[in-house]
């Protein structure tokens, strides 16, 4: 009896702290893997940045900060020089060199390793190690953008040893960084945990135990943040946001999305190549009431291509609005008065079916008559890559909130397909600019390529621009210390709890 | 051959006595009246939907501060209120007991046809092997005389059609190993494909050789038996989902010609197609079993004696004796059917919007069920008086029809 | 009885074979490419690269060479990798997602049966009675509601009607605890926390997975209840003056029992199925949420790996079903 009380004190103080101590986080999405190598989607992208350090660090203001690399040096217009800082080391023990960094950016650019996120380092032409502590990196051409992609999670730095002794299993059951959390175990569809890594070059961490629980249904996540399930929950959906809202033990964090809404037309057939369709289809489909609707107000109608967040992002574009006079008029002008019969695709995003049904029915009210076709998602990708599309549904997020993520293989004609110009659309003048800003390293001169970019794509309306969305991370108010990234890759080391 | 049939006929003479007991005594059954009262007034509604709902179904509001009119509560306007794109709650209900009620007894009845056919010539043909394939040089009595003529034909194709088939896959399977076996390296893997590959291309010319003189007969019953049993070894759900993908999709060739043949009621014609793939099995099991009890009776062998052909046998004097429990069955498959359309659209792979059925308007409901939980209930619960309706009507059919059953 | 079940598993490769085949075009003839969601990823990737990664993974390949590729492996014990999660297939399915969903199947199974063998039971004994057409009357009620709606209508009432006028929320609306048999082990959690947590996540799923199967085993019971008291060996033990609760529960019980025991033998395999669903609607991260998204996403080894272990346990509790058929019922003999 005395023993088996001995152990429930134990126990109960085991418990106790140990549970005080572990943040639940609530996420939408399933990682699909650790290794940043492998594909580069959200959901791991939120576990990656908390394993992993990058050379750059793209603070929560998108401001670019020395990370692992202590600082940098422009050699030349094609040239960077890297010095590694010093004392840093991986989970497994292993210090931080520059051949652990060459390793890195070897592997992500290997064909074999066919990594989703190499298109990031494309622009790379050579990675060679000067010392122990300093890597030299070569571009192709100038690429003004290089630092910001520095910063990405796809380029964080991986330690050669375990990546080598993981062979297939690494991203799954191994996955070692230098970051402020260290992988523990993965048990898919319920949960991923992380401990805190002591010994983490930035300092340390709030919290001991960092658990992600994939929670696909929004409503299921706002539920388990207000029964306590969860500590912290990601893309509250805009309806639970109201619910949520005034609740006085749930704090809401919103943040502007970098990532843009669009409908796109097939800019090669009849008859979105005349520009006058178009903008007769922008101005016929009410985008307020949409945001309204469908997003709770949780949104701005767009007015580009661009979001507010994004680095030269245009800010006095004006909302194309909802004007159906106007519309009919253009389609008068273009010859299609009468109006004409189209399909636009979705994929079985339920927002996005909503999207389409609203824009189904107010382009009846010009004449053009609309149907709606649900692909699945795989299809959707394939077709709408191959041309065969009237109209579709997507979004871009703008990453590394660099206007060239944001533009250049959405708009560039040499983009078209699969690459990311699914509207098929060819501009010459916005070719050179978007080549242009590539290359130039100033600032104000970047900054006033991309906004006479945007101009003409706002006046040429390849796309009906949405809306740019705010995104709701709901944190239970014993959580403090949170703070979003407009990324939505929230780094938790901030995190304490109380 | 007339005057056999009507002398045959003879047989189930009683049947006109037996349907009207049986309404008689259907009508005894309370709940089967009522239900049947509620199934017309359903299927009423149904067919006059676009006179009865006060909405268009697919109708949005428009202009400018709309916010107001989504989810709007149930009100004098909107009965059942309106749903996430402000349309009306019950006109939608109404449209979608269209389709709900068409799939349901479209699939039932297809159901029970096939399932009554295939169970039906395994009951009779069960322990009578049937010829399946004369050679072209074998020597059978009858081999050309007539339907059977075309079939000899059109087996040859299959048997070397299949042949072929055989020695091709064996070689695209092997080619590599081969290939490389040929070039001088042989490893253990090279050469056991290459004997792999000559063995099996033995087999075939073996067999090429063999079916120009061979006869085989073939037990349709253990044919669709091993069917039944291969049937029930798939996951029903999942590979329904899987069939949905593949017929809806318009851009494979099946799905390009569903379109192309059944333009926008391809959806129905998809939907119906699936829920027979697995809907067949029930009936035809059971239609097995009653064929394979009645054909040894005396009037069977009675029109055999008389030289009914198999076909009238089969068709006009058993399968009419096993009607009671088949019609059962058909009712009860009613319901089974509307259950796994409203299952299927609720997991989006049915009927599409924006044509409303009640599985997705479920959907949707699921979706926002913590704004206007009163889009959840009218469907469900149409869906549950419906299945129940047809699950008691199918209840007192069995008592009605069945003469050893006691009443109720 | 040797023969007969040497004989039936001979029939079972075969069968297996086909089912294998059926499946594995069915999963490959999808729409889409299993790529496609790689290609999404990377914007840059050229038709050329995009090609060269199909025959990396063998998808150039016509379906025959690879379904007989998959076969060569899979009778090795190699079932190959989660192209989804990149773990080892099989231990996807049988460690991560089969135990979750037997907790939630085995519980409604067990409490299916609980309550649908007492209450047909009555409700055969008492025929005519209101007790019997009351539960005649829900149980056909149960049948007709499908689970989706079901699973709905208690969400909506535990999760959100309750809470909201109470103002106290003790379910959750769906998911899985986020423990681990290892933190009852390190002493996280105590046992009793362990068992609550897991039960308050399971309490709806489970009740609304049980109502479908207790509806029809209810009618079962109480069909083959009917039958059996009215046979001849009944009356004679009662017209030989035994007492009643002997004639019910030794003679009648025991033969009551027999089509029942077929029955639960034959609906094994859709514990290991999971319930697509009931999963759905609460979010549980079973067998049917897997095979499911398995199929959607094209993860070919998952799917495989998931389906052929169920068309095994088909076949097999087939089998098993008849030959416990055979021995509860000594009239049965198979040759």
């Amino acid at each position: 009896m005395k023993r088996f009380v001995l152990i429930a004190c134990a126990a109960v103080l085991v418990f106790g702290t140990a549970l005080g101590q572990t943040l639940t986080v609530g996420t939408p999405g399933e990682p699909v893997s650790l290794d940043p190598h492998g594909t580069n989607d959200q959901p791991s992208a939120r576990v990656r940045v908390q394993i992993y350090d990058q050379l750059v660090t793209q603070t929560n203001d998108l401001e670019l900060v020395p990370g692992l690399a202590e600082s940098w040096t422009q050699v030349d217009e094609l040239t960077w020089d890297f010095f590694i800082r010093e004392g840093v080391t991986f989970h497994n023990g292993d210090p931080l060199t520059a051949h652990e960094v060459k390793f890195t950016f070897d592997r992500l650019r290997d064909p074999e390793v066919a990594a989703a996120g190499a298109f990031l380092v494309g622009a790379i032409d050579t990675v060679e190690v000067i010392d122990d502590m300093t890597i030299r990196i070569t571009t192709e051409e100038p690429f003004a953008p290089l630092l910001a992609h520095l910063s990405h999670s796809v380029t964080s730095i991986l330690n050669e040893r375990s990546v080598t002794e993981a062979g297939e299993d690494y991203g799954t059951a191994v996955a070692i960084g230098t970051g402020a959390f260290e992988f523990v175990s993965w048990e898919t569809g319920s949960q991923l945990i992380l401990d805190r890594n002591d010994d983490w070059w930035g300092g340390q961490a709030g919290v001991e135990r960092i658990v992600f629980r994939p929670i696909t249904e929004g409503t299921v996540r706002s539920i388990e943040l207000e029964t306590a399930g969860v500590d912290i929950a990601y893309n509250l959906e805009p309806r639970d946001v109201s619910r949520l809202e005034g609740q006085d033990r749930i704090v809401l964090h919103p943040f502007e999305e970098l990532s843009a809404q669009y409908v796109g037309f097939n800019t090669q057939k009849e008859p979105f190549d005349d520009v006058r369709v178009r903008q007769a289809i922008n101005y016929a489909v009410d985008m307020e009431t949409i945001v309204d609707v469908i997003y709770e107000g949780q949104g701005t109608p767009a007015a580009g291509p661009l979001s507010p967040g994004v680095f030269a992002s245009h800010p006095d574009l004006e909302p194309y609005g909802y004007d159906p006079e106007r519309a009919r008029e253009l389609l008068e002008e273009a010859g299609v008065g009468e109006g004409f019969s189209t399909t636009l695709w979705t994929n079985d995003n339920p927002l996005r079916i909503q999207i389409a049904e609203i824009a189904q029915a107010q382009l009846g009210e010009i004449g053009v008559q609309v149907e709606v076709q649900v692909l699945e998602w795989s299809t959707y990708l394939a077709e709408t890559a191959a041309g065969n599309h009237d109209m579709f549904i997507l979004g871009w997020g703008t990453v590394t909130a660099d206007a060239d993520y944001g533009l250049y293989a959405l708009f560039h004609s040499s983009q078209f397909g699969s690459a990311g110009n699914r509207t098929f659309w060819a501009h010459d003048r916005v070719d050179e600019l978007l080549d242009a800003g590539r290359r130039t390293a100033d600032a104000d001169e970047r900054l006033a390529i991309y906004l006479e970019a945007q101009e003409i794509i706002a006046e040429e309306a390849p796309w009906i621009f949405v809306a740019f969305l705010v995104q709701t991370t709901g944190v239970r108010d014993h959580v403090e210390g949170y703070e979003n990234h407009p990324n939505g890759s929230h780094r938790l080391y901030t995190v304490t709890l109380n | 051959m007339a005057t056999v049939d009507k002398a045959i006929r003879s047989a189930p003479l009683h049947s006109e006595n037996a349907w009207q007991l049986a309404w008689r005594r259907l009508r005894r059954h309370r709940l089967a009246m009522v239900s049947l009262v509620v199934l017309v007034l359903l299927i009423l509604m149904a067919i006059f939907a676009p006179y009865i709902a006060p909405h268009d179904p697919t109708a949005q509001p428009r202009g400018a501060g709309l916010r107001a009119m989504y989810f709007q509560a149930p009100s004098a306007t909107h009965l059942l209120g309106t749903d996430d794109l402000g349309r009306d709650v019950l006109s939608r209900l109404i449209y979608g007991s269209r389709v709900s009620l068409l799939v349901g007894f479209l699939a039932a009845f297809s159901s029970v046809m096939v399932g009554t056919v295939l169970g039906a010539l395994a009951g009779y043909f069960s322990g009578r092997p049937l010829r399946f394939y004369v050679g072209p040089l074998a020597r059978e009595a009858g081999a050309w005389r007539g339907s059977f003529a075309v079939w000899r034909v059109l087996s040859w194709g299959l048997y070397y059609g299949a042949l072929y088939m055989v020695a091709t896959v064996a070689w695209t399977l092997s080619e590599d190993a081969v290939r490389i076996g040929v070039a001088g390296e042989w490893t253990t893997n090279n050469i056991l494909s290459a004997v792999g590959l000559v063995g099996t291309w033995l087999a075939v010319a073996w067999a090429a050789w063999r079916g120009v003189t061979a006869r085989f007969r073939l037990d349709v019953d253990i044919v669709i038996s091993r069917l039944i049993d291969f049937m029930l070894t798939l996951p029903g759900l999942p590979i329904l989902l899987v069939l949905s993908a593949i017929l809806r999709d318009p851009r494979s060739p099946v799905g390009n010609w569903m379109y192309a043949v059944f333009g926008n009621a391809q959806s129905v014609v998809i939907i119906v197609l699936i829920l027979v793939i697995f809907g067949w099995i029930t009936t035809a099991r059971l239609v097995r079993g009653s064929i394979l009890s009645l054909r040894e009776r005396e009037f069977t062998t009675a029109a055999e004696s008389l030289g009914a052909s198999q076909g009238s046998i089969v068709f006009k004097h058993l399968v009419p004796n096993a009607a009671a429990p088949i019609i059962v069955e058909g009712t009860l498959q009613v319901g089974i059917a509307i259950l796994v359309e409203a299952a299927l659209s609720f997991l989006g792979f049915g009927i599409q919007p924006p044509v409303s059925t009640w599985g997705n308007m479920l959907t949707n409901a699921q979706t926002y069920i913590f704004f206007a939980p009163w889009l959840a209930f009218p469907p469900g619960i149409m869906i549950v008086i419906t299945v129940l309706s047809i699950n008691f009507l199918g209840d007192g059919l069995r008592d009605a029809l069945d003469p050893h059953r006691r009443q109720t | 009885m040797f023969t007969y079940i040497v004989r039936r598993l001979s029939q079972m490769l075969p069968l297996l074979f086909f089912a294998s085949v059926a499946i594995f075009s069915l999963v490959a003839l999808q729409p889409g490419d299993p790529l496609d969601a790689l290609r999404m990823a990377n914007p840059t990737m050229t038709q050329e690269q995009f090609e060269a990664l199909r025959r990396g993974h063998g998808l150039d390949q016509p379906i025959y060479v690879r379904y007989f590729r998959w076969l060569g492996r899979a009778v090795q014990g190699d079932m190959g990798r989660s192209r989804t999660y990149g773990v080892p297939a099989a231990q996807f399915i049988f460690q991560e997602r089969l135990p979750r969903t037997l907790i939630l199947t085995i519980t409604s199974l067990t409490i299916a049966l609980l309550v649908a063998i007492p209450v047909g039971i009555f409700s055969a004994v008492r025929q005519y009675s209101a007790g019997d057409y009351a539960v005649t009357f829900f149980s056909f009620v149960g049948l007709s509601t499908p689970n989706f709606f079901l699973g709905i209508l208690l969400m909506y009432l535990f999760v959100i009607y309750l809470p909201e006028t109470f103002g106290f929320r003790a379910l959750p609306a769906g998911g899985i605890p986020n423990l681990m048999l290892s933190d009852l082990e390190t002493g996280r959690v105590t046992l009793g926390e362990y068992l609550r947590q897991w039960a308050t996540y399971l309490v709806l799923p489970v009740f609304t997975l049980a109502t479908g199967s207790m509806a029809s085993w209810t009618r079962f019971m109480r069909a083959s209840m009917l039958e059996v008291l009215n046979q001849d060996y009944v009356r004679t033990a009662r017209s030989k003056g035994l007492n009643e609760r002997k004639v019910l529960y030794k003679h009648a019980l025991r033969n009551g029992l027999i089509p029942i025991v077929t029955l639960v033998g034959l609906s094994m395999p859709s514990l290991f199925n999971g319930a697509l669903i009931t999963e759905t609607i609460f979010s549980y991260p079973g067998m049917g949420r897997a095979i499911f998204d398995a199929l959607v996403n094209k993860d070919f080894n998952v799917a495989m790996a998931a389906l052929i272990f169920i068309a095994i346990l088909v076949v097999f509790f087939n089998l098993v079903a008849d030959v416990m058929y055979a021995v509860v019922d000594p009239r049965i003999r198979y040759d």
